[in-house]
């Protein structure tokens, strides 16, 4: 196991009252595999990621009844061990790359500065060189064909898609183990998006990186990702293989959820109804108790005010009390 | 939240008042804002809360310290000047002069300045660049040179120097209108108000005036500090205020001469002004961040 | 960026037509006799009053005159000084050096202390110092800086007797005039021991320098702190954060800088109150400078003096502002993004 979260908590501190943002999630996650995160806006998949990153604020509590990575428990680690762990072996990416780079600075120098002294060893005057030519090579990696120009470029004079992808470099410069993609794909047009799975695809075959892929676009999902985890409102539904999981799915909303992607050459009558399920998400300030979803479940009886403990079937994670496709 | 409250109904206050609960929220500000109040009931009360006129002169009584100190006397609680005038007298009346003046004065350059800021935030074209280098000039010479030179031409005194203060405010708030105009008219909701057919006049006073409003009073509370500074500033360089008058800054220079014998008369007058322009500059600055956080 | 140049440039030209005009039409609007106002010669003699009344092109249209009016400003002449009788052009520039000194001795005050606190408060935001930092800062920026003048003079001077209340030297130094900036005029001169010269300036520079660098390093650090914690705030620190770049090469790689580019075009509010100070620190410590200058000449109607001295500091200020405003440009590549498109 890579990455095995178990009943993660995280709230918010505000004036008087305490909201769970998450609540008892669950995630683990294997060895080099592209892990996704599925769930709609406001689930809480972002700050899963900048809880297990330990980039939130001081207003966030973390708790867990374990955050083991590769066997060693972050929460129970100082925060200098668990800052060092965490930088050696994780990486982040986010949307919006453009954002995520120092306006001022070129690329070059940018990337320069996270490379670390291990990859440049030599003589005073040969670091300079190997570290540019490191650089170059990460661009090269990354699918970068006119490397030198992008080296001496200052963000806003790159695309997005080009953005992303020397935020990849930067992030795969370090050699980390996982990679955790915060929908890494949001607000790019599709031939980009598609060029940046791709390419995170190749660095998970190739280099043996594991990929948490944040995303709330099944279809991105369905087609890279290894196993998936889905999260409502903070709480993790069901986790399995992604065969599994589209093939028979135990939990009632991840059927609707993959039912609400039209599919051609199915059988959708002219001028239907798209799927959805009755209502909307819960803001924060109106968290229903039990299942979260409880209010809003077609099958929802008595027993979900309870929140429902997660059971494992077959490698397949999920949690409700009246799961579905279950003779 | 009471229990019994089962549909957990937030209300949702305004705008207007969500500023306003953010801006009380914060203690400082609240207190700023209530000696701000105290400073304008000063103003307006002056001939009733004071014991004697402004220019009252009691020649046996010369230069007394302050009441607290043994050589004081409680009839003039904060002690005469060289001439026999009550100190607290004069310091209530000047605030009269100093900050009732410049609320006034800093009230019609807002009026006058905002109206001409939104016809030039309106306008585009040749007339509008004119306009902005007119501006620009204007801006870039610092308000209190600029004042001086309107008193040399206009002449020393009070009456010169509220004009001269008046004409420097006034391109502060036709700056600031303007900008916030012409921000407002990039947004979206402009689009979808012209779209629908609104004309200019109704875009700006039914679209972006309730949008502006608030940056227009925050401007506003800069200005009165920026005018109640350089009012004194010209009292103290005897180009405003005559000499004699109970206004702060002529009272502080007029203090220089007594400065060994009579620091009181220095202290006084200085600690009223400074504590009149830090309550303004709190609620101006409590009222910037209550409108930031707002915003958030 | 031709094109921005060449607009800042037109805007540079525009603003100085508009003073010039504004200072041109000074001379009439002046109480008393034009030719007097502009030239500064009292007591002329009627064929003298008459050629000058030729040169100013009075008796043409106001276009004439302002034309020859231009004329005289480019070749330097801003006629005589009612009080000294001496070229006011002279005066300035013999007065000149002693506000820049002080203004620069206050700058770099303001920047060595400003600077620092602005970005410290900023990094520490909210922390026990960042408030500390800011109240202390918001309370001296409402302290009216005359005020504060004398204050420092009943403290430091009177009551304690440690440093000097008015003046840039002590009497009995007679220091030749060279360059008007003391302490480059002290090195050249040709005194033995100027040790004790130095020491004696420098109490004289003491109290005004702080006076007058009170205001702009509050404001400073106000802008300072604003801008850090904007750039803190913003997505690339989050990101470089989780990079693992220690916060001490953040704040020195990336903080710094971007806080630092928007300052640049800020510079020229910051000199502007610079200015407005030192006219009022000059009254107060009776520094000869541009300030004691130019309100003397308002108390003694001096005219010429006035008329000149407002083109000569508005132009220079305006020259700062544009000055700062394209070198801004040059070297925020921000802002250049925005020029090409």
């Amino acid at each position: 196991m890579l990455l095995d979260v178990r009943n993660l908590t995280v709230s918010l501190k505000s004036d008087n009252v305490k909201v769970n943002a998450i609540d008892k999630m669950s995630l683990s996650m294997r060895d080099g595999t592209i892990h996704g995160l599925v769930g709609e806006s406001g689930s809480g998949k972002s700050l899963f990621a900048r809880a297990l990153t330990a980039t939130l604020s001081d207003k966030w509590e973390v708790k867990a009844d374990r955050m083991f990575w590769r066997g060693q428990d972050l929460l129970k680690l100082s925060t200098e061990q668990r800052d060092q762990i965490i930088h050696k072996d994780i990486a982040m990416i986010f949307q919006e790359p453009g954002h995520c780079l120092d306006p001022t600075a070129t690329i070059g120098e940018q990337l320069s500065e996270v490379v670390p002294a291990s990859e440049c060893k030599g003589s005073f005057w040969q670091r300079r060189r190997l570290r540019i030519e490191y650089i170059h090579q990460l661009l090269k990696r990354v699918g970068i064909k006119r490397y030198q120009q992008c080296f001496d470029s200052y963000p806003h004079e790159l695309s997005e898609g080009l953005c992303q992808k020397v935020m990849i470099a930067m992030a795969i410069s370090r050699n980390p183990k996982l990679l955790v993609a915060d929908e890494p794909t949001d607000a790019m047009e599709s031939t980009t998006k598609i060029q940046i799975l791709r390419l995170l695809h190749k660095l998970n075959e190739s280099k043996d990186m594991s990929v948490l892929l944040i995303t709330h676009d099944l279809d991105a999902v369905t087609q890279f990702a290894d196993d998936i985890t889905i999260l409502y409102s903070g709480q993790s539904v069901e986790s399995a293989a992604t065969k599994d999981l589209i093939r028979r799915p135990f939990h009632p909303y991840t059927e609707v959820l993959f039912n609400t992607v039209p599919r051609l050459g199915g059988n959708l009558t002219p001028k239907s109804r798209l799927q959805a399920l009755p209502g909307s998400t819960p803001p924060l300030q109106h968290l229903p108790i039990g299942c979260r979803l409880g209010p809003r479940c077609l099958r929802a009886q008595k027993e979900c005010v309870v929140t429902p403990k997660s059971i494992k079937l077959k490698g397949h994670v999920f949690s409700c009390h009246y799961p579905i496709n279950i003779e | 939240m009471a229990s019994h409250d089962i549909y957990n109904e937030v209300a949702h206050p305004g705008p207007y008042m969500l500023a306003w609960g953010k801006f009380k929220s914060d203690h400082v500000s609240w207190i700023s804002f209530c000696i701000v109040l105290f400073f304008v009931a000063l103003a307006i009360l002056a001939p009733i809360i004071t014991p004697y006129a402004p220019l009252e002169q009691h020649s046996q009584d010369v230069l007394l310290p302050p009441s607290w100190s043994s050589a004081g006397d409680v009839r003039f609680i904060l002690g005469t000047d060289d001439l026999g005038r009550d100190v607290f007298s004069r310091l209530v009346y000047g605030c009269q002069i100093t900050f009732g003046l410049s609320l006034l004065t800093a009230l019609a350059a807002m009026l006058v300045g905002t109206a001409l800021g939104a016809l030039a935030g309106m306008s585009k074209g040749v007339r509008a660049s004119i306009f902005n280098h007119l501006l620009d000039t204007i801006l870039s010479i610092p308000s209190l040179l600029l004042a001086i030179v309107i008193v040399a031409v206009l002449g020393p005194g009070l009456p010169n120097t509220i004009w001269a203060i008046f004409l420097v405010l006034i391109p502060l708030f036709v700056h600031r209108t303007r900008q916030a105009i012409q921000a407002e008219l990039k947004k979206e909701y402009v689009t979808a108000a012209r779209l629908d057919g609104a004309n200019n006049w109704q875009i700006l006073f039914r679209s972006i005036f309730p949008n502006i409003v608030e940056s227009i009073i925050l401007q506003y509370t800069f200005a009165v500090s920026a005018a109640m500074l350089d009012i004194a500033a010209l009292g103290f360089l005897g180009l405003g205020a005559q000499q004699g008058s109970p206004e702060w800054g002529a009272m502080l220079v007029a203090s220089i001469d007594l400065i060994y014998r009579a620091s009181w008369l220095t202290m006084l007058p200085g600690i009223t002004m400074f504590l009149c322009l830090l309550s303004v500059n709190a609620v101006g600055h409590g009222l910037r961040n209550a409108l930031k956080q707002r915003s958030e | 960026m031709f094109i921005y140049l060449v607009k800042r440039l037109n805007l540079l030209i525009t603003t100085l037509f508009l003073l010039s005009l504004l200072s041109f039409s000074l001379g009439h609007l002046f109480p008393g006799d034009p030719v007097i106002n502009f030239t500064g010669q009292q007591s002329l003699t009627y064929e003298e009053y008459a050629d000058i009344r030729q040169v100013l092109a009075l008796d043409d249209s106001y276009f004439m005159q302002y034309l020859a009016y231009l004329d005289r400003v480019f070749s330097g002449d801003f006629g005589l000084s009612f009080t000294s009788q001496s070229e006011v052009i002279r005066d300035f520039v013999r007065i000149f050096p002693a506000s820049a000194e002080l203004s620069f001795y206050a700058l770099v005050v303001t920047m060595l202390v400003g600077l620092p606190l602005g970005l410290w408060a900023g990094v520490k935001r909210n922390s026990l110092i960042d408030k500390i930092i800011f109240s202390a800062s918001a309370i001296a920026n409402s302290i009216p800086i005359f005020w504060l003048g004398l204050l420092f003079i009943l403290v430091f001077s009177l009551n304690l007797a440690w440093l000097p209340i008015s003046g840039r030297l002590n009497l009995l130094y007679d220091i030749p005039y060279i360059s008007g900036v003391l302490l480059i005029d002290i090195a050249l001169s040709d005194f033995d021991n100027k040790w004790p010269i130095y020491q004696d300036a420098l109490r004289h520079l003491i109290l005004p320098t702080v006076t007058l660098a009170t205001l702009p390093t509050t404001l400073l650090i106000g802008m300072m702190r604003t801008n850090v914690i904007s750039v803190m705030d913003s997505q690339y620190i989050k990101a470089a954060r989780t990079k693992g770049i220690s916060l001490y090469q953040i704040v020195r790689r990336h903080v710094l800088r971007n806080a630092l580019l928007p300052i640049i075009p800020q510079f020229g509010l910051l000199f502007n109150t610079l200015m407005t100070s030192t006219m009022i620190t000059e009254i107060i410590f009776s520094w000869p400078g541009i300030g004691h200058w130019l309100l003397e000449a308002i108390y003694q109607r001096d005219y010429p003096v006035i008329q000149a001295s407002l083109l000569l500091v508005s132009s220079f200020m305006i020259l700062i502002n544009v000055l700062a405003d394209i070198i801004h440009t040059l070297v925020n590549p921000l802002v250049r993004k925005e020029l090409n498109g």
